[in-house]
């Protein structure tokens, strides 16, 4: 069974064709990037996929069913695309709540809670709050509040942007880490070179369109590192023209 | 149970919010007993004075017109009543013709005299304008003075002339009283011009302090981007909204109890003061008309957040929220305005109409029961009117959360430059 599977999905605000028909599928123990630039579609197709929004036509099976059902959800977790954290909650507890959120017991959620502020290196920042937290972090923080249901598929929306080099890897590393797990994850960024370590299948969007998808390596081996960069920037449109 | 841990996690919040709880807190107790300060200050630089002119010789021991003044006095305590002695009639009734006394009395020379004597009337002069409230009520207190003087001096002719006790032939009758209680469900006599405009006021203050806690806790979810997480999780909409609400009506409760001593303490300061009746009379709170109150106005608080919660899903950033919400939560408020001057009975009919459509209503008549009476069945209805309209709120604010605007609605502020339409 795929972790995800979209079928042409098209998302129409008004007039306007944000996501204009899309298809793509997800294996366990892989990760999905979609690349592009700003305004290209990738939040839109991800609130699809996390079933935030309906699509205007197309379908969406999300772990074998409607990712707007609370079983399904229990199972996944999204980073949406500038997430912030709660500013009155210290690190700990925003990792706890958002497990006892997803269905897990209290004491469930206790040790996850615990394992994970070790596994993200957020041991010494146990009881800080949120609002004394750097942008890094931050990040870390989420990160924990996404994997502490230990979620089948991760969809993560632009989860480096705004990091320095450092937290940046530190990320990915992680990302890496959880697909060597048989997690399924689907991540987007705007950065062609910053994803492609991570990701398993690229699959680059523009103007709410997929143009190239395909296997990472694959696209390495048709169009070379650097040539792979070039095609990203001759397939796609600058965001402000 | 989904809404329990959003009701929690937003506890926790709202309790950490140091300058919100102090908001809530402080706000209605500094409001009310400034209230009562003040009444009670501007009642004391403007006292009530009436001039005594008394010209009585007395006749052997007794001099009625020295009691006369002595009741005057005593019964006058109760609004701060001063008597000043005057020596001229003329002088004392120009100070009442310049506003300077409320009333001037003359008190002839052979009063006590002719009080003595078994068949003398006596006479005495009132110089007053009878339309003031103040002048009637100083009235009530020279009646009761001057009655007391009167029934001794019956008493004692009664006994001059037959030897009578008089006691016996001024009461034929001995009357025995039952009470029936018929007043408030909590017995309280309350008869100050402040009771009518209280629960109105009671209102104004609960709605004014709560609104901002449900939009930092809504709006600020969107505004600090962790809305669109919380909203990915299993938790249904109903649990998110009924989790909010119940955390921030904890902090309300504390609110009610901050109204609740803030009225006592006004009660405590002013009412004693501002008698319009002679017996100076104050609020007792009993316990169970307590929580009839801070029940009354809980309900008041938790509508008054649903309104604003319905209204905060189309605000973008709490500055937004707290613009437009200001404009419409002002409608209630404006609707309690004319209820500080006039009862709702007494209001036109198509306004009380429109009065009857908005659930502040509810809580002002009900709280108007709670504090000075009468309960009836109506009040049952105004219950049920009041709970109506919450799960009313309840359902819309879901349903307004549900769309995808809420999530999407974000999105256009991001980006600044939309992409051309193809
Ligand atoms: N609610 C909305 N109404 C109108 N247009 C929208 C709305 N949400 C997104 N869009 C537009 O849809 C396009 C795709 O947006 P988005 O999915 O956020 O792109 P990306 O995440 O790739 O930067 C953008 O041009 C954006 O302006
Ligand atoms: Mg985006």
């Amino acid at each position: 069974m795929d972790a995800v599977v979209a079928s042409d999905l098209r998302k129409a605000f008004g007039e306007f064709t944000a996501v204009g028909g899309v298809s793509f599928k997800v294996e366990f123990g892989t990760a999905f990037a979609l690349i592009g630039p700003n305004g290209a579609g990738k939040t839109t197709t991800l609130r699809m996929v996390s079933g935030l929004i309906r699509p205007t036509s197309g379908s969406i099976m999300v772990l074998g069913g409607d990712p707007s059902v609370g079983s399904i959800r229990s199972k996944m977790s999204i980073l949406p695309e500038d997430a912030g954290v709660y500013e009155k909650l210290t690190v700990y507890e925003a990792i706890y709540y958002y497990g006892l959120l997803r269905g897990l017991s209290r004491s469930e959620a206790e040790l996850r809670t615990e394992h994970l502020i070790k596994v993200l290196g957020l041991d010494d920042k146990h009881d800080e709050y949120g609002s004394k937290l750097s942008k890094g972090l931050k990040r870390k923080t989420l990160l924990g509040m996404c994997l502490v249901n230990d979620p089948q598929l991760l969809v993560l929306d632009e989860p480096t942007d705004g990091l320095d080099v450092r937290s940046a890897k530190n990320v990915r590393d992680m990302l890496g880490k959880l697909v060597d797990e048989g997690k399924a994850i689907i991540v987007t960024s705007h950065n062609m070179s910053e994803i492609r370590s991570v990701a398993d299948t690229i699959a680059i969007m523009d103007k709410g369109r997929i143009v190239v998808q395909g296997e990472a390596e694959k696209l390495l081996a048709e169009y070379g590192s650097d040539n792979l960069e070039d095609l990203f920037l001759t397939l796609t449109t600058s965001e402000v023209e | 149970m989904g809404w329990g841990v959003i009701f929690i996690k937003d506890l926790k919040e709202l309790v950490r919010n140091r300058k919100a709880l102090a908001l809530v807190t402080v706000m209605p107790l500094l409001l009310f007993s400034a209230l009562g300060v003040l009444s009670n200050y501007s009642l004391t630089k403007t006292p009530t004075v009436i001039t005594f002119v008394d010209k009585d010789t007395g006749y052997g021991s007794a001099n009625y017109g020295q009691q006369l003044f002595n009741n005057i006095e005593a019964y006058g305590q109760s609004i701060d009543l001063v008597v000043v002695n005057e020596s001229s009639f003329q002088v004392a009734k120009q100070m009442v013709a310049d506003g300077q006394a409320v009333m001037a009395i003359f008190v002839p020379e052979n009063f006590s005299y002719t009080l003595n004597q078994t068949f003398g009337v006596a006479n005495l002069t009132l110089f007053t304008s009878p339309g003031s409230t103040k002048a009637q009520v100083v009235n009530q207190i020279v009646d009761s003075a001057l009655s007391d003087i009167s029934t001794q001096v019956t008493y004692a002719r009664l006994h001059r002339v037959y030897g009578a006790n008089a006691s016996k032939v001024l009461n034929p009758v001995t009357v025995y009283v039952e009470e029936y209680q018929v007043k408030t469900p909590f017995n309280t006599t309350v008869s100050t011009p402040y009771a009518g405009i209280l629960p109105a006021l009671i209102v104004l203050v609960s709605v004014e302090t709560n609104v901002g806690l449900i939009i930092d806790s809504l709006v600020g979810e969107k505004e600090r981007r962790t809305l669109e997480m919380l909203l990915v999780t299993p938790i249904s909409r109903w649990g998110i909204i009924i989790g909010k609400t119940l955390a921030v009506l904890v902090i309300s409760l504390v609110s009610a109890i901050a109204i609740l001593v803030g009225i006592i303490l006004e009660v405590g300061l002013t009412f004693s003061g501002l008698a319009q009746s002679i017996t100076p009379t104050a609020i007792q709170i009993k316990p169970l008309q307590a929580a009839a109150l801070i029940a009354i106005l809980t309900a008041t608080v938790v509508v008054t957040q649903l309104i604003t919660a319905a209204l905060s899903a189309y605000a973008t950033n709490t500055k937004e929220a707290n613009a437009s919400i200001g404009l419409v939560m002002s409608l209630p408020v404006l609707s309690m305005y004319p209820l500080l001057f006039s009862s709702l009975f007494s209001l036109p009919h198509l306004v009380q109409a429109v009065m009857y459509l908005l659930p502040f209503t509810y809580s002002y008549l009900l709280l108007n029961m709670a504090l000075i009476g009468p309960a009836s069945l109506f009040d049952v209805v105004y219950v049920f009117a009041l709970a109506g309209y919450t799960l009313l709120l309840l359902y819309i604010t879901v349903k307004l959360y549900g769309r995808e605007a809420v999530i999407v609605g974000t999105t256009r502020k991001i980006h600044l430059r939309k992409p051309k339409t193809r």
